[in-house]
């Protein structure tokens, strides 16, 4: 087991990669009640299209079947997961991104018995036609409700504007139509890619012996078998397009305006490329920055202003948006800042300063959550960068390299802009 | 730990090194009075924009990034009767801070400034932030219906509480309201707010008690009444109030209120918290796993109960033409649970559940202080254990009792129709 110390923020952490493959991660807290428990696999919405373990030939699945089986998961034959976290008094959820699914639990006591239920429901598939087509009403549902929702609606649709020849053209519940598609078949077949031990971690934090829940965890996981690991084979096609401009309608009262800024693929994800980048925007566009006031106190902006960084493997995009009573100057405005910021930089350097004592004291602030320490503590492809890690980044970052990000991060040809007007 | 810093001024501090953060709040109590609402939440808003130290929106956010990115804002809340406009600040503790600078005097001026020295000219709040914030706070209230999940709950409060606009109505006031508000009348009202509300100040986290006190004493406050309490709402008989909204949605929102003639000072209020989670409050509740699991008709089916109101409401998105058949569903869950269809095993389960979320109150700095307030507020001195044993003490038959006296009064449903364009 390895153990990194951070002795500033009297704080531990502990790794150890199972024979299974497994990657478990620990942060015992002593003080709080409360112990917290993520079991994530390295699949979401956009690897619908795969080689299936022990095959030769890519399969393409419905769109929104991650999500799909992330609420399978929790039905089992002849009782649901949710129950047997409640009868412990522990609580339970799960959740899907475009990149990963997760599990978790959250518990103040028989973490044992807890840990136990998430490793072995999720190390147990059991999908069945009957409960297949069961679930096509509620996730139906599901749908219809993020429908309806103007943010959801324009965050989907802008990235779909950015990525139109990726599989993030498509929301990660998928669509009523695809997900009328999804057998119990499909679900195995996903399942036996991505649920493999080597494709997946648990990560832990809070009240806990971190010796008996590394034995409790060897145990549970030495009574089971586990086929070989094969590596992963996602087919994950290069975008090439994006779609400039476009507009739609929606049962709103005010128009809702996004710029998406989509960044070049690496091959190798590049923490402080991450993090250089967000202080950009931070930079540029929080609540201290003098755009911000100048666009907030000429009623271009409001306080439903605000923006993402999203990094990751396959793909990375930026989006800023917002309510507006002039969406063309909104547009205009901030494409400007964001074209002309790498020249204007060299005039930011106190804001700069600004900015990197704000987002160190925003990482202090994390460490009292322990949901917010065990969803940053990184990953295979981060080299398990956790946040205690980034606080040393944002001290060595330097206006220089937010300069170069800038320069590699915008470019004129690769912003969309995305309006939701009212129905008239 | 409390101090008195005035009659009606009171001071709450916890110390804990539990925690990274420190975290105050000042909280300003009024009667809720639905005349008042639209001005005391641009009095918030102004407050969170800037004030007489820190002119402008920048200079106020920089000097925030100046304290390490501390978390600031203002805020309305409602509690039954009382009108409630929150201040919320929250910083690092300066032993994770490069040179420990002492920060709590720094965020306690910063505080002070907000609450004392707005930024006023002519007697007036400076009427170019008046502006802006009255505009934004129009284009809000106009667009409050594109979330129509919230829309929805709102539409369904002020259909259940009916006349009594205090309760019911939306605590950022009505659009009208803001039409003729101008800035001295807003000055006017802070400094009654300032003079006559209620104010009580509370600080967790890794501090000094006699400095902290000290440094609050610093500020004088003069003597104000302190008689404000809550008062439980009595629902009236009436029959059983209807509204339907049509737009051009997707999914209908159905959202019912039930009353309950419970209120938090009670005995059997215990056994109404828990008639909650096993109505609708749970994922193991009757509307989760018939309306949700066993019918699939909703993603989310769900109810809370507010004990200062005796309201059990219920909400759920659903397909428009379902609308009957779920609220047939629902009663018929109310009826299980009057008849006793529940095991003891679920009973103990959401007894379990209950009492670890009230401990992971604990884990949270904000949940804390507010846990803590609400207390105050309800003169309830309860202990974890206290609560604990209530809760434990609840049986089968008293869950079955208070289902008896739970009645349906409100239905409102947002319907969707594909409209043409």
């Amino acid at each position: 087991m390895i153990n990194k110390k951070y002795d500033n923020y009297n704080e531990n952490i502990y790794y150890e990669t199972l024979d299974n493959g497994l990657k478990v991660v620990l942060v015992p807290k002593k003080d709080f009640h409360k112990t917290y428990a993520t079991l994530s696999t390295n699949y979401g919405s956009i690897s619908n299209k795969f080689i299936p373990y022990g095959k030769t030939e890519p399969v393409e699945l419905p769109a929104g079947i991650a999500h799909f089986l992330e609420h399978k998961m929790f039905d089992k034959k002849d009782y649901d997961a949710f129950d047997l976290f409640s009868k412990t008094g522990a609580s339970s959820n799960a959740f899907t991104s475009f990149t990963k699914t997760s599990y978790l639990f959250s518990c103040v006591d028989s973490l044992k018995e807890n840990i136990n239920i998430l490793l072995d429901f999720v190390q147990q598939p059991y999908f069945t036609k009957s409960k297949v087509e069961k679930e096509k009403g509620i996730i139906g549902q599901e749908i219809s409700m993020y429908d309806d929702d103007p943010d959801a609606v324009m965050f989907f649709g802008t990235v779909s504007k950015m990525y139109p020849d990726f599989p993030l053209n498509v929301d990660i519940a998928g669509t009523v139509e695809s997900i009328d598609n999804i057998t119990a078949k499909d679900l195995y077949t996903a399942y036996d890619t991505f649920y493999q031990p080597g494709n997946m971690q648990l990560n832990i934090v809070g009240n806990m012996s971190v010796e008996d829940v590394m034995t409790w965890i060897n145990n549970n996981q030495n009574h089971k078998s586990f086929n070989d690991y094969h590596e992963i084979n996602n087919v994950i096609p290069t975008s090439q397009k994006i779609i400039v401009n476009s507009k739609q309608n929606m049962n709103v009262s005010r128009n809702k305006v996004a710029i998406g800024i989509k960044g070049t693929p690496s091959k190798q994800l590049d923490v402080k490329y991450e993090i250089g980048v967000s202080l950009l925007l931070e930079l540029l566009f929080s609540e201290s920055s003098n755009n911000y006031n100048k666009l907030y106190d000429e009623g271009i902006i409001d306080d439903t202003f605000g923006f993402t960084f999203e990094y990751e493997k396959y793909y990375n995009f930026g989006l800023l948006a917002g309510d507006t009573d002039d969406p063309d100057r909104f547009i205009n405005e901030i494409k400007s800042i964001l074209l002309n910021a790498s020249s204007k930089l060299d005039n930011l350097e106190s804001d700069f300063e600004l900015i990197k004592k704000e987002e160190l004291g925003q990482h202090i602030s994390m460490m009292n959550s322990i949901e917010a320490i065990a969803n940053n503590l990184g990953n295979k492809a981060n080299n398990y960068t956790n946040l205690y890690d980034e606080i040393s980044i944002i001290n060595d970052m330097t206006l220089e390299y937010l300069k170069e990000c800038a320069k590699k991060f915008i470019n004129e040809n690769n912003i969309v802009t995305n309006i939701i007007t009212p129905k008239k | 730990m409390q101090k008195q810093l005035a009659n009606g001024v009171k001071l709450y501090m916890t110390p804990t090194k539990k925690f990274k953060t420190i975290t105050l709040t000042c909280d300003l109590l009024a009667e809720a009075d639905f005349n008042n609402f639209a001005k005391r939440y641009i009095l918030a808003e102004l407050l969170e924009t800037n004030n007489s130290k820190y002119k402008t929106q920048s200079a106020l956010a920089k000097q925030l990034s100046k304290m390490y990115g501390a978390s600031f804002g203002t805020n309305v809340i409602r509690y039954g009767n009382l009108h409630i406009l929150r201040i919320i600040l929250s910083f690092p503790n300066a032993n994770y801070l490069p040179g420990k600078p002492n920060n709590v005097g720094e965020a306690i001026e910063f505080m002070m400034n907000v609450l004392l020295k707005p930024n006023i000219k002519n007697e007036a709040f400076d009427n170019k932030t008046f502006n802006i914030q009255k505009q934004n706070i129009l284009k809000y209230l106009s667009s409050i219906g594109d979330d129509k999940q919230y829309y929805a709950a709102l539409k369904s409060k002020e259909l259940f509480f009916g006349d009594d606009l205090n309760r019911g109505k939306i605590i950022f006031g009505d659009l009208n309201q803001y039409n003729d508000l101008t800035s001295k009348e807003t000055f006017e009202y802070y400094q009654n707010s300032i003079k006559n509300d209620n104010i009580i100040f509370s600080i967790i986290g890794d501090f000094d008690t006699s400095d902290v006190f000290n440094q609050f004493k610093n500020y004088r406050f003069s003597d104000r009444n302190d008689s404000l309490s809550l008062r439980p709402y009595k629902q009236l008989n009436s029959d059983i109030k209807k509204l339907t909204e049509i737009q051009a949605v997707n999914q209908g929102k159905l959202n019912l209120g039930y009353s309950v003639p419970i209120n938090y000072n009670d005995s059997k209020v215990y056994a109404v918290i828990i008639f909650n989670a096993i109505f609708g409050g749970t994922p193991q509740s009757k509307l989760f796993k018939v309306v949700r699991e066993k019918f699939s008709l909703a993603y989310y089916a769900s109810s809370s109960f507010n004990a200062i109101n005796g309201l059990i409401s219920v909400q759920s998105g659903i397909k428009s033409n379902d609308k009957d058949k779920v609220i047939d569903l629902i009663n018929k869950q109310l009826e299980e649970i009057k008849n006793g269809n529940f095991s003891v095993e679920l009973l103990e389960h959401i007894q379990h559940e209950l009492i670890n979320a009230r401990l992971n109150l604990l884990d949270s700095p904000r949940k804390m202080l507010e846990q803590q307030f609400i207390n105050n507020l309800l003169g309830r001195k309860s202990t974890f254990e206290d609560w604990k044993e209530k809760i434990l003490a609840v049986q089968r038959e008293d869950i079955m009792n208070v289902a008896k006296l739970v009645n349906l009064k409100s239905i409102f449903f947002l319907e969707g129709k594909k409209l043409n364009d």
